[in-house]
């Protein structure tokens, strides 16, 4: 379940990227009101909904394993990563949103639609941010934190 | 602390502050890449 939302996550600002980058370059006015409509589309139905759900699901399956939430680095920056991107995003949202509307808006002239900004930094970024934590929870490099190192010690000899 | 969580930190750090300086020298998103 968290590998697929996690995967699907990617795969939905990939597609969203497209149509970022199609609005950033773009100059016909039909492309860069679709594009602009589409990232709305495309953020609030599946990205928001995918990037808590990855969240939700992450923090079950690390409480409820051997990984825990706080033993591992890789699991602590994992956490941090994706609670950060999930932020920006719901904050993002609200952007994309303004950007539709004034897409949307019939009077609005090509010249106009080009001037509409961008929302290429932060969608790079966040592809860039998601993955980082799809490499770490590949790979997940060892190194046990202050925390998990006691908690290990407490396992193997665990008190009467 | 494993070198590859110091390594990682370390370019967090550079990138967190990349972006504060972007922000207080007034960089925005800009109206896109469009061409002539």
């Amino acid at each position: 379940m968290h590998l697929t939302v996690s995967v699907g996550w990617i795969g939905a600002v990939a597609a969203y990227l497209a149509l970022d980058v199609a609005a950033a370059t773009g100059r016909d006015a039909q492309t860069l009101r679709a594009a602009y409509l589409g990232m709305d589309l495309i953020a609030r139905t599946v990205i928001v909904p995918l990037a808590v759900a990855a969240l939700v699901t992450g923090l079950v399956v690390s409480l409820g394993t051997r990984w825990g939430l706080f033993r591992h680095y890789w699991v602590v920056i994992s956490l941090l990563l994706t609670t950060f991107a999930t932020a920006v995003l719901l904050v993002e949202t609200r952007t994309i949103g303004h950007l539709a509307d004034r897409a949307a808006d019939p009077t609005l002239s090509a010249d106009g639609l080009r001037a509409l900004q961008s929302t290429l930094v932060h969608s790079v970024g966040g592809m860039v941010v998601l993955l980082v934590v799809l490499v770490l929870n590949m790979y997940k490099p060892r190194g046990l934190t202050r925390y998990g190192r006691r908690r290990e010690r407490e396992d193997v000899s665990p008190r009467r | 602390m494993p070198r590859w969580v110091k390594v990682f930190v370390g370019v967090a750090i550079v990138a967190a502050v990349a972006a504060v300086v972007a922000l207080l020298a007034g960089v925005e998103h800009g109206p896109g890449l469009h061409g002539p």
